[in-house]
């Protein structure tokens, strides 16, 4: 080859190489930008010990997000809750029970790749017209946390199924060897193996949950709600949907500025140390197990 | 009456024929090695002895294969319960994440065996018998992924023993250990052949000729040659295996 | 003793809930689907106009059955003369109780207070219609049935049609009496955003991913991913709210438009949502191809990039096309952030990414709130609802059909 030829061939290749390099460098400082800026806008109001203990006051311009925290709180925990009681045993099913390659296996892939792709407000349509209206349960944290359980149901789901198929199959068969029946199997040894996997995916699903806003719109949302909700019955503040409410149908949105950088503050931590614990154990996991 | 009998078995997974005709009888408290080349159907054979082979998709499975005069494959077996009496080692250590002591129970946890102190004596009996118990008896409780290759395959052994099988299926068990670990679990092997009935297979020669009390020779899903050790490896009867044996191919 | 023993019971119960849950997504979906399109479609074969409102012209009115895109046009004025639309040379009036105060004061018919002449409680409402009627015999009275006069004859109004809805081209859903449910401006709406943000997604999620999969060092490699399912776990309504009080703003004074709330806004915070989809399936795609290949490349002499450019990516491609698609199902639905910035208007703006415009999802989230249950505007936002399900199940799907081809290959 001429010298000449790959003189340029490198030259190109530095070129292309460096856009990659300036894009990706883009991607990053975007995030950082967004979180530095919330950070040192909000900073000041989250350190205000009164922010996390007392009720919005002042037209939304004072006060604290007690009451979106602890609705947020709530629904978070029923959500996660019921999704894992049913999303984990499915996520079994679809890694050792469901027959490979079968039309059933496909059909139920396909099942719940839909669900995991159906947009978040159409959950809310949904949770809306059944739990709220036709069950009659009315906004509720019953009604919110229904909703937002089917709609992180297919990552649970996945996520389990994931964890599952992890596991070396020798370990499955010498538990099988050993006289073990299938359900042991997986009670005794699948389950406690992938079990870090399984709660590194849920921990990050709460990141999801508790950030949804469009799901809980019409389903458990309250404006303003000076108090703690006493019943699954009763309707909460939630802390995204708060944030809306502070940037959007505010008396005065210049006013209560400080208090939606603090909300969003809350959210941002919120996930980061979500992310945070979840990538704490999936390295403690990876330790024990010697794990890829 | 043979220990495992296996009469007329053929094995086809989808259109491949894996095991052709073959019947082999077992007597009990011997060692028999199963040897051939990769392939050659030595596996499928073994894991017809504890019905392993069930979990394959597509496989089908025609003749008998009797323990202790049974057919385990006939209808109203419970494969769980054959699996149970049959215990298997595998050619990777396969020490589950718990515990050496929680390895090693693990098969009477799953007999809903709930007498601690039963257990704690099976436990110890086992790791005995496996040659495992003075090199870890302070740490019981330490986790099995902390042994070495050789101690996990001496554990392994010791978990299938601890419920008491009478036949020990070994799946090329030392193929993945270092030849000090190889030698202990060989010696393993001769002194459990009092107590139980042992397969295995192997592609060692060497490891046949030492352990083994009959060796048979597969070649492409054909049982070529069954017969005692000694007169296999010193006057074989077909030339296929007088060329396997003296390393001409395979 | 090898005998078949009766099954274990609990864990005969706990297989049997297992399998239970397995089936939970697919009925769920169903579920989902039957509810989305059972209130969607009931909007189909209603009359435009709201519940107990009756629309009534002259007895000897020639006309005496309207579609609803007529009906609209005569309440918008666009119709002006029954002759229009085959009827008498008549000047078309429409009363309804929202404009009855105004009119009656532009006819100069009362001059302060109107209940002298109808009625406290508008008993007389009736009776005045009667005589309004003989003068103004081109009326077109929208009222409820019991204030309908003698004189008046009810028209049959056509019932609302898919069609209309389709390809209306006016979103007036709280409109009153007369509501329009044409859903292209916010099919548009959403449509445009999509376009935008998919352009910003291919421009930026692509290229990180090349660089991760291919030029970044592994400890550099691990740090980013971390930094990227870092923003992937960032909720939308905090990216909206950046979006409103940066982006709009910035928006605002480089286009020095009136409000940066615009169409270009929500496509670039949007594409910003989608990256960690994309770039962790694109990266994926990119790291499957097998090394065997590069190598092959490699030893020919061709440079890193010219191996990427010419066996990679061409080998990765469907897995490429798939991770956008997939990013692009997300950007379709994805509700607050758009809500926040796009402005909401829903309007037909062509291509004008600097103008204000109203999503399907913006529009449910923002709409729903004020809908009366059951009603017109209620149902026809599910059927938007049904519309916004099956374009991002379409998405998906050809997505997913496109991984599961990648994996044939």
């Amino acid at each position: 080859m001429h010298n000449d030829t790959l003189q340029r061939n490198y030259l190109y290749q530095r070129i292309v190489f460096l856009i990659l390099k300036v894009v990706t460098i883009f991607v990053v400082g975007v995030l950082f930008f967004v979180l530095f800026y919330i950070f040192s806008k909000g900073i000041g109001t989250v350190l205000r010990g009164s922010f996390w203990i007392e009720i919005p006051k002042d037209g939304l311009s004072g006060g604290g997000i007690l009451p979106a925290i602890v609705g947020t709180t709530l629904l978070t925990l029923l959500s996660i809750l019921l999704s894992s009681a049913v999303g984990i045993p499915a996520g079994i099913f679809m890694a050792e029970y469901a027959p490979k390659k079968s039309i059933l296996k496909v059909l139920v892939d396909i099942m719940t790749n839909n669900l995991a792709g159906i947009p978040s407000i159409v959950f809310g349509l949904f949770g809306m017209s059944l739990f709220v209206i036709q069950l009659n349960f009315g906004d509720s944290i019953l009604a919110g946390s229904l909703t937002l359980a089917i709609m992180v149901l297919p990552v649970i789901i996945r996520t389990t199924e994931q964890a599952v198929k992890a596991v070396p199959d020798e370990l499955r068969l010498a538990s099988i060897g050993m006289g073990a029946t299938k359900f042991q199997t997986i009670w005794r040894i699948i389950l406690p193996v992938s079990f870090p996997r399984i709660i590194t995916g849920i921990i990050l699903s709460i990141g999801r949950v508790a950030g949804e806003t469009a799901p809980i719109l019409f389903t458990v949302a309250a404006l303003y709600l000076p108090q703690l909700p006493r019943s699954i019955f009763d309707q909460v503040m939630a802390l995204p949907y708060h944030l809306y409410v502070l940037c959007v149908s505010s008396p005065d949105p210049q006013k209560s500025l400080p208090q939606a950088f603090g909300t969003a503050l809350v959210l941002l931590l919120m996930v980061l140390v979500l992310n945070l614990i979840a990538t704490y154990i999936r390295n403690q996991y990876k330790r024990k197990y010697k794990l890829k | 009456m043979f220990k495992l009998e296996a009469i007329d078995v053929n094995v086809y997974y989808g259109d491949k024929h894996a095991i052709k005709n073959v019947s082999m009888a077992i007597p009990r408290n011997s060692v028999v090695a199963l040897i051939g080349p990769s392939g050659c159907g030595k596996s499928t054979f073994l894991r017809l002895f504890n019905r392993m082979n069930d979990l394959i998709e597509g496989i089908r499975i025609e003749g008998k294969v009797l323990l202790d005069g049974i057919d385990i494959y006939s209808k109203d077996i419970d494969p769980v319960e054959v699996r149970k009496r049959v215990g298997m080692v595998f050619q990777k250590p396969t020490p589950f994440p718990k515990s050496i002591f929680e390895n090693v129970a693990y098969g009477l946890r799953i007999n809903n065996v709930k007498n601690e102190r039963y257990i704690k004596e099976q436990v110890e009996k086992a790791l005995h018998q496996a040659a495992l118990w003075e090199e870890v008896h302070k740490d019981l409780k330490k986790s099995a992924l902390a042994l070495s290759g050789g101690q996990q395959q001496r554990l392994c052994i010791a978990r299938a023993l601890a419920v008491e099988p009478s036949v020990l299926l070994m799946d090329e068990p030392t193929s993945a250990l270092d030849p000090i670990s190889t030698a202990k679990i060989e010696q393993l092997i001769g002194q459990l052949k009092n107590n139980y009935t042992i397969v295995i297979v192997t592609h060692n020669m060497h490891q046949a000729g030492r352990v083994s009390d009959k060796t048979g020779f597969f070649n492409m899903g054909v049982l070529v040659e069954y017969e005692n050790t000694k007169k296999i490896f010193t006057h074989p009867s077909h030339r296929e295996t007088e060329n396997y044996i003296t390393g001409r191919f395979g | 003793m090898l005998y078949r023993r009766s099954s274990q019971l609990p864990s005969f119960f706990w297989e049997a809930f297992i399998k239970t849950c397995g089936w939970s997504s697919s009925v769920i979906v169903i579920i989902i689907v039957l509810f989305l399109f059972k209130e969607g479609s009931a909007l189909f074969g209603q009359k435009p106009l709201e519940k107990g409102l009756i629309a009534a012209v002259h007895i000897q009115n020639p006309i005496s059955r309207l579609s609803q895109r007529q009906l609209e046009q005569l309440v918008q004025g666009k119709i002006s003369n029954w002759k229009e639309i085959g009827g008498r040379d008549e000047k078309v009036e429409v009363l309804s109780l929202n404009n009855l105060e105004k009119k009656l004061k532009e006819w100069k018919l009362v001059s302060s207070a109107p209940e002298e002449l109808l009625g406290g409680e508008l008993e007389k409402l009736s009776s005045f219609l009667d005589s309004l009627l003989s003068q103004k015999p081109g009326l077109l009275i929208i009222l409820q049935q019991k204030y309908i006069p003698q004189s008046a004859k009810p028209i049959e109004l056509e019932d609302i049609t898919l069609w209309h809805f389709l390809a209306g081209t006016e979103w007036e859903p709280a409109e009153s009496p007369v509501p329009s449910f044409g859903v292209l401006p916010l099919l548009w709406g959403s449509l445009l955003v999509t376009i935008g943000a998919t352009f910003f997604a291919l421009l930026l999620g692509p290229p990180v991913a090349i660089y991760l999969a291919e030029i970044a060092p592994v400890k550099v490699k691990s740090i980013i991913k971390t930094m990227i399912e870092l923003l992937a776990g960032i909720p939308s309504v905090v990216f909206g709210f950046i979006g409103l009080v940066v982006l709009v703003p910035s928006i605002q004074q480089w286009f020095n438009l009136d409000s940066g709330s615009t169409a270009l806004a929500g496509s670039f915070l949007l594409a910003i949502i989608a990256l960690p989809t994309i770039i962790s399936v694109t990266e994926d795609a990119i790291s499957d191809t097998p090394r065997a290949l590069k190598e092959a490349s490699l030893a020919l002499g061709a440079t890193h990039w010219q191996t990427i450019y010419r066996v990679v990516i061409p080998y990765s491609a469907t897995g490429i096309i798939a991770a956008v698609l997939l990013g692009v199902g997300r950007i379709v639905g994805e509700t607050m952030a758009v809500l926040m910035v796009t402005g909401n208007n829903p309007q037909l703006v062509g291509l004008d990414f600097l103008s204000s415009v109203r999503t399907m999802s913006a529009a449910i989230a923002a709409e729903m709130g004020e809908a009366p249950q059951g009603g017109l505007h209620y149902k026809s936002l599910f059927a938007v609802g049904c519309i916004l399900f099956m374009l991002t199940f379409f998405i998906n799907f050809l997505g997913e059909l496109l991984k599961y081809f990648k994996k044939l290959q």
